[in-house]
């Protein structure tokens, strides 16, 4: 087994306007959705039971908050590196991610502070679907480590 | 006294009903922290980051996790999920824990259903294997709303969550759509 390498990134390499790697997933199938309601513990019919979803006006079931929340931690900790810390994650959803959809999660830096001796960057992240862009959107903080 | 009425929905939520003024009520209201059934595990971790397809080695590999400045793995903040019972069935010589309530449900509202909208996590400790979960909760908000959905009220509860040693490892704030 080759363990991949820390790699890190640091505050002084980023800049406003950087964009961080993208991650995909998907397409998303019923199994997939199944295994989420089961392994956290979230048996709300709209994110296994199609039927229901339906009868809710919803077009399938859906991908629960919690869900999408990992996905954008996911994003950031693999462009961050091991040593960095997402503060603060913040989003709305919008249209819902369904079965068979393939999901892109996507950031941009916005800004960058030092405070009380961390070094934060701020981000819009958000979740783009093959034929909807930004389904859920929203902002982020990550402490970065310093060459200093 | 006042009898308590109930609705529960298909998936066994069991939701107060009653009628906007008693929801708004109890904005400010608090709950005493509650200890989770399940510690973080090692297999909860890889779990959750299987759930989301993460290869993060920070998460499946403990040799890896040591050369970093938090010296053994971490769990990704949804993990705390994961702490909870699942209660979709016990034995009936078993006694209710209880435990299951949030104030998304207990709060006195006309809505019989629920829709997560908005979150937000902030994360100052990382929790990690062996740490148990103590989560207290607090309603900050409840506003009357209309969606294609159908007519309810946003309500936004803080979640604290903290470890054995009482450090406040993650809070977040969740905003729900409870309608009929």
């Amino acid at each position: 087994m080759q363990l991949p390498e820390i790699k890190d990134t640091y505050y002084e390499d980023v800049e406003v306007g950087d964009e961080i790697p993208e991650i995909s997933i998907g397409p998303l199938s019923h199994t997939q959705f199944l295994f989420i309601a089961s392994s956290h513990h979230d048996w709300y019919p709209g994110h296994h039971d199609v039927e229901y979803a339906r009868e809710q006006g919803l077009p399938d079931i859906f991908m629960n908050a919690t869900w999408q929340h990992a996905l954008f931690q996911r994003v950031l900790c693999a462009w961050a590196g091991p040593n960095a810390i997402p503060r603060r994650i913040k989003y709305r959803m919008g249209k819902p991610i369904v079965r068979f959809d393939i999901v892109k999660a996507r950031g941009v830096v916005t800004g960058k502070r030092i405070e009380k001796d961390e070094c934060l960057v701020d981000l819009d992240i958000w979740l783009d679907k093959q034929d909807v862009d930004k389904v859920t959107k929203g902002s982020a903080t990550v402490v970065l480590p310093s060459k200093g | 006294m006042t009898e308590i009425k109930t609705e529960t929905d298909p998936s066994g939520l069991v939701y107060v009903i009653g009628t906007e003024e008693e929801g708004m009520s109890w904005i400010g209201k608090e709950s005493t922290p509650v200890e989770e059934p399940y510690a973080i595990e090692i297999r909860l971790i890889e779990h959750f980051a299987e759930g989301i397809e993460d290869p993060n080695p920070l998460y499946w590999s403990d040799e890896y996790a040591q050369q970093t400045r938090w010296a053994s793995r971490i769990a990704p903040w949804g993990v705390i999920v994961l702490c909870k019972e699942h209660k979709v069935w016990r034995p009936e010589w078993m006694e209710d824990s209880g435990g299951q309530d949030t104030f998304f449900c207990s709060t006195p509202l006309p809505g019989n259903k629920l829709l997560a909208t908005d979150y937000e996590v902030e994360c100052y400790v990382p929790l990690k294997p062996g740490d148990n979960v103590f989560i207290n909760e607090k309603i900050i908000d409840i506003k009357p709303k209309t969606f294609s959905l159908g007519e309810g009220h946003h309500i936004t509860v803080e979640n604290y969550f903290r470890n054995q040693n009482g450090d406040l490892c993650i809070k977040d704030s969740r905003t729900v759509f409870r309608y009929r």
